[in-house]
């Protein structure tokens, strides 16, 4: 396989990169593990792992060995069957294993947005974990990232005729479509804040910041409509929509409004769908936070979640701190769904944020 | 400089309207106690991402000094409304007999509650409109772009005013001139903590 570079910020292309970096970077494990356990006289050894996985009750869901969520779950275990044979093994190659299993979970969830920001975090834990046995892939993981690099500083000219792309495995195009699919349906619905994509809605309201009532067309109050989410919807619209004015509102409650010149998705006429439910939406922002038991920390900026908000987020902390404990990691996503990455299945949403409770800057709106 | 039909600025889109017509109003270089009198009317669109549809004009009046000003305002957003009130842009002769417009801009203006005008700084300009305004005037015909000591041997006290000195009746330069300082400024919210 071809090692291919991006040329610019083409969701498509990069979210092949990150897939077709996954394939090669099984396969060249699993190469790698076959000749050291051939030399060992242990051809059998991947069989050998699962029935010592299996005596010790744990869930073994791994065909082959050349499923790289094995090799990176495995490698990272206390009792390791494979640890010995990976050179220059230490503390932070497990954590990067960790990190990429999550990772590759969300990219498989149509959870991980494409773009040269995430392409540049997923390239990184990949070399981490593929520098040290010396594969292929740590040498294209190294180039992605300063490609990456070189995009993002506007210093890459991409090349006039562009090569034919190489063609693509089959389970590459498969998850190139399940994020097509993924997209369309957040076009449709796009998180608050974030640019309204569809026709525009017919029903045209207006918004008040004085009166903080919601109007028709006639300057009569509509408000009444909403029953007891009257407040709390004028809220939320002036939150993502400040200045108020004429917003557009669907069939299905979700209200445009026009900020700065831009048709944006401002929230909804009436209870958000899902509103309930724990499963996660979006795309996952790629930034990693934990919980301190009181806080939640940016890992990045190491800038603490109390300290940082526009509007109070205690009461938002202390419900935290009954669902998830000390030392967790969280992850959300562009919806504002904070959930504990999982490196198996879906996620669950254990509350949803937004712009004035969160991290300046990184949500939408 | 070639004869546009139309320039994209940023969210807004400027058609020049073809021909000249007669029109009868107060120049504002005369104060309010003008006479009425005749001027000559060249005009152009601006319609934004967000629904404004307004006419502009260029006003040449044989006695006095020529004028931008909206004409209509056709759609358009509540808050557009503020185009349609304020916001006239006066031109004066320069020195050397081309046309100065001064680079004022509405902004939001919180005490009143609605848009005035003030004084243009280009950094300011340049962040709402997400390009060098400077280079997007001279790229578009203007003659100079600085402040009226640099571009205009202005020693006064408005010396320190930022201004665009202009080829007489360039309408592409002029329309770019209102369509920034003006309708930009209001579709961006310029001057407003949001």
């Amino acid at each position: 396989m071809s090692f291919v570079l991006p040329v610019d910020d083409n969701d498509v292309t990069i979210l092949g990169i990150m897939a077709a970096m996954e394939i090669s970077a099984a396969k060249e494990f699993s190469d790698f593990l076959n000749n050291q356990f051939s030399t060992a006289g242990q051809p059998d050894w991947f069989e050998e792992v699962r029935h010592y996985r299996k005596a010790l009750g744990a869930p073994f869901t791994y065909n082959s060995a050349n499923d790289l969520r094995f090799v990176l779950n495995e490698a990272a275990q206390p009792d390791s069957q494979i640890w010995h044979l990976i050179p220059n093994m230490n503390q932070m190659w497990v954590n990067a294993a960790d990190n990429l299993r999550k990772k590759l979970n969300q990219l498989h969830h149509q959870q991980l947005r494409p773009d040269l920001n995430t392409l540049f975090q997923i390239s990184s834990l990949f070399q981490q974990v593929t520098e040290s046995p010396g594969l292929d892939v740590a040498g294209w993981a190294r180039a992605v990232k300063s490609r990456v690099q070189a995009i993002l500083a506007g210093t890459f000219e991409p090349p006039q005729v562009l090569d034919p792309e190489p063609p693509k495995p089959e389970a590459v195009r498969a998850i190139e479509q399940e994020y097509e699919t993924a997209q369309r349906e957040f076009e449709k619905r796009p998180p608050w804040g974030a640019k309204w994509k569809g026709p525009k809605p017919s029903r045209k309201l207006s918004v008040d910041r004085n009166t903080r009532d919601i109007y028709d067309e006639n300057g009569t109050s509509v408000k009444g409509e909403l029953g007891k989410l009257g407040g709390q919807v004028t809220e939320i619209w002036l939150r993502y929509y400040p200045r108020g004015g004429e917003v557009w509102v669907d069939e299905d409650g979700a209200t445009m409004g026009y900020i700065k010149g831009t048709a944006t998705m401002i929230g909804w006429f009436g209870a958000a769908p899902d509103e309930d439910a724990d499963t996660v939406r979006g795309f996952v922002l790629p930034r990693e936070y934990e919980f301190t038991g009181v806080d939640v920390i940016d890992l990045e900026s190491r800038s603490m979640l109390s300290k940082n908000t526009k509007e109070p987020v205690l009461e938002h902390l202390s419900l935290l701190s009954e669902k998830i404990p000390e030392g967790a990691k969280l992850n959300i996503t562009d919806y504002g769904d904070l959930f504990v990455p999982v490196d198996e299945g879906d996620p669950e949403r254990i509350t949803r944020m937004h712009k004035g409770i969160w991290f300046p800057g990184q949500l939408p709106g | 400089m070639s004869e546009l039909e139309s320039i994209s600025v940023s969210k807004c889109e400027i058609n020049f309207l073809p021909g000249t017509k007669d029109y009868r109003g107060k120049p504002m270089s005369e104060g309010r106690e003008a006479a009425e009198q005749s001027a000559t009317l060249t005009s152009f669109r601006v319609e934004s991402s967000d629904e404004l549809n307004l006419i502009v004009g260029l006003l040449e009046w044989p006695q006095a000094n020529p004028e931008v000003k909206v004409i209509d305002l056709l759609a358009g957003l509540e808050k557009h409304n503020e185009l349609e009130q304020r916001g006239r842009m006066s031109i004066t002769p320069a020195r050397d007999g081309n046309w100065l417009v001064v680079l004022s801009v509405l902004k939001y203006n919180a005490d009143k509650d609605r848009f005035t005008l003030h004084a243009g700084h280009l950094d300011q300009i340049d962040e709402y409109l997400g390009q060098s305004f400077e280079e997007l005037l001279l790229a578009v015909g203007a003659l100079r772009v600085g402040t009226r000591a640099e571009i205009d041997e202005e020693t006064s006290r408005t010396a320190n005013q930022l201004a665009v000195v202009v080829t007489p009746g360039d309408i592409q330069t002029l329309a770019v001139t209102y369509t920034v300082t003006r309708a930009l400024a209001v579709i961006n919210d310029f001057g407003m903590d949001v």
